[in-house]
């Protein structure tokens, strides 16, 4: 969609109507754009511009597109995303149409609801497999939940857990506009705590909230008991709270700097250096050394440029920048992401040694057999909230998959 | 048997990327004696004083140019301020008849002022430096038309005119000695400062180094605080060297600062580069000045030359890039 462009534009565009082989014939676009719009159920003018409309407006302006090429098949993927109740009634009332008028639809969804609702017959997909095809009358949320879960996902790490310790770090009633409410969780020594949840459920602004880059409305945060306030990312690396990043690359690395200097870089104005701003090298190259040695970053030497090392040395380095600034917290946002399976369970291993050493581990993951293998306790989340909280045996494949696709559990419905 | 053909294949672009590095040391080399064997009077100490003296306005802020280019920005309005701060320095001195030591100080509190404009209207209106520091450079002109009326103004302060011909033992001149202690302190900063390792960051990875709990904007505001400052600096000097403070005096020292830092081999991509680099590239731009000048080379090929070896230095960089 460009945003710029008009209406009718966006419809047929890489496909205008012409006159002769060079000009436009905006007239015949504007009026086949209307037509469109109309058969949508809704009219707008077609020569705004597409970026003042709503997003259900756009999300409209983009079906109309599908719909100018005649398909014969259209793929619709979590089209309601962005849509309120109304809208999304709108919207399947034109699906309905459509289907009427002999148009094949393939509607990808996680939500549940809609399927009861919309759908004749469901397939069920899961790695890149179809796991089965039924008719819609034929299933329940306990079978598709089912089908949707692996049951013969094998641990993938197996850790070491040693009793729980003090609690180190611990959130109330944390609120973020539009993403998050009331998020309360306690971080305890030798505590691997999970957030799970779908994509987008709110975990990475959760993340960024906690670490002040995105602001709070409201909430507390203590670390060691102690109440912190976070209203900037300066706060948070003042207080002993680190943030690695899902995306390294775009996030997290300076690529043409070297491991040592990406080690050190937020530490050289907290702890490296003197009131002038004048760096202690001494200081810094051993607080690198010592950390770059601990959690065995395997390259050439520290002054290899950090970018040209593999995904989990890179990802080894930045916790090393966090780790040399003192973190007593660690947000670890999808921590072994591009990072091979040989090198994760040494991330694992890293992670349980600084939580033995008393820093607070809390992870988002979406693998649901990472989460299976090292959360101790996981908070489901789920379109902006916690769900639910599982700890040990209730750690379950099934009981993961239904937090975070928002359906209640079996025991509270039979409670009901 | 795999690992060792890579470890060579590793060596060999070592290899080409050093030869690449130090190809701009050897074309200096090789300009020098060119210069030298077709003029008589291009290989003596007084020369290369003189070329010293001459490139001394460019490199003064060709080292603040270095600190933003290697943040990714720019600064188009380095030209206007020298012509602003050498007309200001001379309204107080020759109108006012106050001294030096107001002349001096006020000068370069106007460098601060506007090097603090040029940061804000980047940091906290996120205009992006091009077109921020294309406006500036008119404010600033124009302000040096205004308030000079559009005349030259003759300057006789005797420590004004220190700072653009005094010699230093009879023979070292001073802006000359001033730029390159500039330079020595600016490798310093770079390399041995907190701030100066966060222009490094902020300029590989801008959401990075925030996410590091780098004060992004407040590093970009001082980069472009101490580029007015510079410029101020070299505004005094030009004012010396002529003895005239002319609102006109700025025009195309841009394009030469700018020049200067791309020459020596800094990259445009931002988060790397360094001084030294640039002060090569002064070297260059003065050597060739000079040497073209002795040869009587008319001016506009002056001129037609510099800008071939513009382009050329780039290419070269991103071979270089490419082989790294």
């Amino acid at each position: 969609m460009a945003p710029a462009l008009s209406v009718a534009e966006n419809i047929f565009l890489g496909n205008y109507a012409m006159k002769s082989k060079y000009g436009i014939d905006w007239k015949k676009m504007e009026a086949e754009a209307e037509r469109l719009l109309n058969k949508l159920g809704v009219s707008f003018s077609v020569t705004q511009k597409t970026g003042n409309l709503s997003i259900a407006q756009q999300q409209m302006v983009e079906i109309a597109k599908a719909l100018s090429v005649n398909p014969k098949v259209l793929i619709m993927d979590e089209p309601t995303a962005a849509l309120n109740d109304q809208e999304t009634d709108a919207l399947f009332d034109v699906i309905r149409n459509l289907k009427a008028h002999g148009v094949a639809i393939i509607y990808i969804t996680h939500r549940f609801a809609e399927l009861y609702r919309l759908v004749d017959c469901v397939t069920i997909m899961r790695n890149g497999k179809t796991i089965g095809t039924f008719n819609i009358e034929d299933v329940t949320d306990d079978m598709l939940v089912k089908m949707m879960v692996n049951d013969d996902q094998k641990a993938i790490f197996s850790r070491t857990r040693l009793e729980q310790g003090e609690e180190l770090f611990r959130v109330e009633n944390i609120c973020i506009e539009d993403t998050c409410s009331d998020l309360s969780l306690t971080v305890h020594k030798n505590e691997f705590v999970v957030i799970f949840g779908l994509v987008g459920a709110g975990q990475t602004e959760f993340m960024k909230g906690l670490f002040g880059d995105i602001p709070i409305s409201s909430g507390k945060i203590f670390i060691n008991g102690k109440e912190v306030h976070i209203k900037n990312i300066k706060d948070a690396c003042k207080n002993g709270i680190g943030y690695v990043s899902d995306d390294r690359k775009n996030e997290g690395l300076i690529p043409l700097q070297s491991v040592q200097e990406n080690i050190c870089l937020t530490a050289y104005d907290s702890l490296l250096s003197n009131k002038l701003g004048i760096i202690d090298y001494s200081a810094a190259s051993s607080t690198a050394k010592h950390f770059f040695d601990q959690l065995r970053i395997r390259c050439k030497s520290i002054d290899q440029q950090i970018g040209s090392l593999s995904g989990g040395n890179q990802q080894k380095g930045m916790f090393c920048r966090w780790l040399a600034n003192d973190a007593k917290v660690l947000l670890l946002n999808m921590p072994t992401r591009g990072v091979d399976v040989g090198a994760r369970a040494e991330i694992y291993k890293t992670m349980e040694s600084l939580s033995e050493s008393g820093c607070a581990i809390l992870t988002v993951s979406l693998e649901i057999p990472e989460v299976l293998s090292i959360a101790d306790t996981v908070y489901v989340m789920h379109e902006g909230k916690i769900v639910s909280v599982l700890k040990g045996g209730q750690i379950t494949q099934e009981n993961l998959m239904r937090g975070a696709l928002g359906i209640q559990s079996e025991q509270q419905g039979k409670e009901e | 048997m795999e690992q060792l053909s890579i470890g060579q294949k590793n060596r060999a672009s070592m290899l080409k990327k050093r030869l690449l590095d130090y190809s701009l040391i050897l074309f200096t080399i090789i300009l020098c004696i060119g210069f030298s064997l077709a003029s008589p009077y291009f290989l003596n100490i007084k020369n290369f004083m003189n070329i010293l003296t001459s490139v001394s306005v460019v490199g003064i802020i060709a080292t603040g140019m270095t600190l933003i280019m290697i943040t990714r920005g720019i600064d188009l309005s380095v030209g206007s301020i020298i012509a602003m701060t050498g007309c200001v320095s001379a309204i107080i001195v020759m109108k006012y008849h106050m001294a030096w030591y107001v002349a001096i100080p006020a000068t370069l509190l106007i460098g601060v002022i506007v090097g603090s404009l040029n940061g804000i209207i980047i940091t906290k209106f996120k205009v992006v430096p091009f077109i921020a520091t294309l406006g500036t450079l008119n404010i600033f002109k124009g302000l040096a038309f205004i308030l000079t009326n559009g005349q030259a103004i003759y300057v006789s302060d005797k420590v004004i005119s220190y700072m653009g011909t005094g010699k230093i033992a009879g023979i070292i001149p001073f802006p000359g000695l001033l730029m390159l202690a500039l330079f020595v302190a600016f490798w310093w900063i770079s390399k041995k400062t907190v701030f100066g390792r966060q222009i490094y960051a902020v300029g590989g990875n801008p959401t990075a180094s925030r996410l590091a709990g780098i004060n992004t904007q407040k590093v970009l505001f001082k980069v472009y605080l101490i580029t007015g400052v510079l410029s101020a600096i070299a505004g005094l000097v030009m004012t010396g060297l002529t003895s005239t403070a002319m609102p006109s005096a700025g025009d195309g020292y841009n394009l030469d600062v700018i020049t200067t830092v791309y020459l020596g081999g800094n990259s445009a991509g931002g988060g790397e580069g360094s001084v030294w680099r640039t002060l090569l590239g002064v070297v260059i731009i003065g050597i060739l000045n000079n040497g073209m000048a002795l040869l009587s080379v008319p001016s506009y090929w002056q001129t037609f030359f510099k800008g071939c070896l513009l382009i050329v230095a780039v290419i070269m960089d991103m071979m270089r890039r490419k082989q790294a």
